[in-house]
């Protein structure tokens, strides 16, 4: 259920109650074009987690989640364009038993990020987008190596740019308006199946399911509703309900009750009426750090700033984190003059 | 013993049923399809259809295998002036339907029956073996006014045809004889009740039965006109069908492959199939401008095996129940890398499956633990 979102100073989105997004001009992006080096790894070393195959047994049938998949993701955000670039560099293990083909991105409908969504591939790489809209179920992404002979498909051989293990490949690349959240990603290793039996029909299992599985970086439009979030521990709301902030997870609501891994992607929210915060009063730290500088206007999505943190490269630290938001504005309840305050708490593992 | 059923005087608050009596377009009153005096409205109604003239009616009813009730029933009639015609009625509506063509079911047949593996929405697997359809058959006899239920009677023979071009399949192309469905007797006396039961079991290949029966009564005192051997009535059509499946509708983007088997029309589909395919078209296109994605098969107009090869045999056996889809890209398939990103589209726009089936189109499928069958 999505209910009515009051736009908040700047209009970045309005959410109707039949879920329909009207994205207005952002007056705000002015911020220099930053880069940040992400690292999301939803699947770190050896570890390989079966598949779901769904009872596939026939004769030299194999599943594909035999990879080890390490998925970097370099981001940046350019002011004049308000495009966010997403580059990913996808390397394989060595422990993996498969090459890696393909690697899906995919989020919640709602979630998704609208057109434009548009993405580029390596050579030998098929680029593939579903952005928002009602034909998209599973919206998202896709990349998948091509075969040498398109003629040919499978018969001529294991795609040539695939991703042995040991090996990665960079030049996967996503650009929208839409800031970073997180989506899930599938990764599959290549398999040349024999033909199944004459008298079988097997149906191999759905691609994701039949995968290595994991949350990674990716535009998200955020989902904040004020009727879901002062009771929802996901996002933190500010306590006179002029902020609210949140981890914007593949459904796009908040990430609840998970230790992240890699970034850390960050959104804040403004909830109360339009004129009644002050935007150019938004304060963050981290850790107690000063980071207000490291939140961008979102200017297509359901949040008004969004950031995203590295260990290494912010304050971010292993363990338990605490992000602080404040925002002047008028307490909608008093009508007074007001700071808000919105805090954050999460885990980040090792 | 026999039960004699006198037709009724109309009571008051029986609608009179009339009838065209055959040949002199005389109205003739018959009696009135009243429940109670024991006759069967099908059959009362089925010898007013018929002429209203003299003759023999068999009932078949459908019986409910857990309640015994009669979920429904369907009468024949047979006049006097055929009973001394005992040609045996062909199937041969089918020489008919070879003119009607596509599609030449009966338009209204006795029984529906699920086809083998047509049971999805309650199994969501289909099964191995055929449908079943439990009956019992009744004879009744009209003569001079009087209804007369026979209860002593044998069936000497219960036959099967398969109606030709029936179920989007035409015959002629194929490499046999159309598979038919069976009964668990062919003949043998009735029961102390006048029932004559039965068991039909439809084959996993849709179209149309004709059941035909050959029977003798034995009641000795029934009049001389109802007694002895009977003309063979005419054919009880038993269609075995997947009800509701849709034509998948022309739409920009998407084209219709050529039908290079002998079946009239394969471009069925479960309505939620259907509805599915618009979005992969435009997904598709989102990613190629303009692409056209080509449907090279769906299901027949009334499901069952999809015999692709003419054989009334596998391969293509998922495409039963409209829940499968065939596709590539126009023109001329698409190559490899069109193939898999329909195969994804489908999957990112509703299918549950998908899968590249070599070399030349996608099968997209929403069906869930399916295990083949």
């Amino acid at each position: 259920v999505v209910s009515l979102l009051v736009p908040s100073r700047g209009d970045d989105v309005r959410l109707t109650a039949a879920g329909f997004r009207m994205p207005t001009v952002e007056a705000g992006a002015l911020a220099l074009p930053l880069l940040w080096l992400l690292l999301s790894a939803p699947k770190v070393g050896a570890q390989i987690t079966p598949a779901d195959t769904m009872g596939m047994n026939y004769p030299g049938w194999e599943s594909a989640d035999q990879v080890a998949p390490r998925i970097t993701v370099e981001t940046s955000y350019d002011s004049v364009s308000g495009l966010w670039t997403y580059r990913y560099t996808i390397a394989n293990d060595a422990s993996a038993r498969q090459a890696i083909w393909s690697i899906d991105f995919g989020l919640d409908p709602l979630a998704a990020p609208s057109r434009p969504l548009t993405a580029a591939a390596p050579p030998g790489w098929k680029a593939l987008v579903y952005p928002y809209s009602q034909a998209a179920l599973l919206p998202g992404a896709t990349f998948f190596a091509l075969y040498a002979d398109d003629s040919l498909g499978p018969a001529s051989g294991p795609p040539p740019a695939r991703i042995p293990p040991g090996q990665s490949l960079s030049g996967f690349v996503v650009t929208s308006p839409y800031p970073p959240g997180y989506a899930r990603s599938y990764v599959q290793g290549y398999v040349q199946l024999p033909a199944p039996p004459e008298d079988r029909d097997p149906i191999p299992p759905n691609d994701t399911t039949n995968s290595q599985r994991g949350l990674t970086i990716f535009p998200n439009q955020y989902i904040i509703t004020p009727s879901v979030a002062p009771t929802d521990a996901s996002a933190a709301a500010g306590a006179r309900g002029l902020l609210r902030t949140m981890i914007p997870s593949p459904s796009g609501k908040g990430v609840r009750g998970m230790t992240l891994r890699g970034s850390v992607p960050i959104a804040v929210t403004f909830a109360a009426p339009k004129g009644k915060v002050q935007r150019a009063t938004f304060r963050a730290t981290l850790n107690g750090v000063e980071v207000t500088r490291a939140f961008h206007p979102a200017q297509s999505g359901g949040a008004d700033f969004a950031a995203v943190f590295r260990r290494g490269t912010s304050p971010l630290v292993a363990g338990q984190n605490r992000l602080v938001a404040t925002v002047e504005g008028v307490d909608p309840r008093t009508g007074r003059s007001t700071i808000d305050t919105s805090e954050l708490r999460f885990t980040v593992r090792p | 013993m026999s039960r004699t059923v006198r037709a009724v005087a109309l009571s008051v608050a029986a609608v009179p049923f009339v009838f065209m009596a055959c040949g002199d377009q005389n109205e003739v009153t018959a009696p009135a399809p009243n429940v109670a005096n024991g006759v069967p409205p099908e059959v009362i109604r089925a010898v007013a259809e018929g002429g209203g003239g003299d003759g023999h009616v068999l009932f078949l009813k459908q019986i409910n295998p857990k309640t015994g009730a009669v979920v429904s029933g369907k009468a024949q009639f047979v006049p006097i002036a055929s009973v001394a015609d005992s040609t045996r009625p062909t199937s041969a509506r089918g020489a008919a339907a070879t003119a009607q063509m596509q599609p030449a079911d009966n338009p209204n047949p006795y029984v529906t029956v699920a086809p083998s593996g047509l049971h999805l929405p309650r199994t969501y697997r289909l099964p191995q073996r055929d449908s079943a359809t439990r009956n019992s058959l009744n004879t009744f006899c009209y003569y001079n006014g009087q209804w007369h239920q026979m209860t002593d009677f044998n069936v000497d023979s219960l036959t099967i045809g398969a109606v030709v071009n029936t179920g989007g399949h035409e015959d002629a192309g194929h490499t046999a004889a159309k598979p038919k469905g069976r009964t668990n007797r062919a003949s043998g006396r009735s029961d102390a009740l006048g029932e004559w039961p039965f068991t039909y079991y439809a084959d996993s290949t849709a179209g149309d039965d004709d059941l035909l029966f050959y029977y003798t009564i034995y009641d000795t005192d029934e009049p001389a006109f109802c007694r002895g051997p009977q003309p063979p009535g005419a054919p009880y059509v038993f269609a075995k069908r997947w009800p509701e499946l849709i034509r998948i509708e022309a739409q920009a983007g998407l084209a219709y492959g050529s039908i290079t088997s002998a079946h009239f029309d394969i471009f069925y589909a479960t309505p939620f199939t259907a509805a599915l395919l618009p979005y992969v078209v435009e997904l598709y296109q989102e990613n190629y401008p303009g692409g056209i994605v080509r449907l090279t098969a769906g299901s027949l107009i009334y499901g069952g095996l999809n015999d692709y090869l003419n054989t009334w045999r596998r391969p293509h056996n998922r495409h039963r129940v409209g829940t499968d889809v065939d596709l590539n890209a126009a023109p001329g398939g698409g190559g490899a890398e069109r193939l898999e990103a329909i195969r994804r589209t489908c999957v990112r726009s509703g299918f549950v499956h998908a899968v590249l089936e070599p070399p030349d189109h996608v099968h997209c499928y929403h069906f869930v633990g399916y295990t083949g069958g």
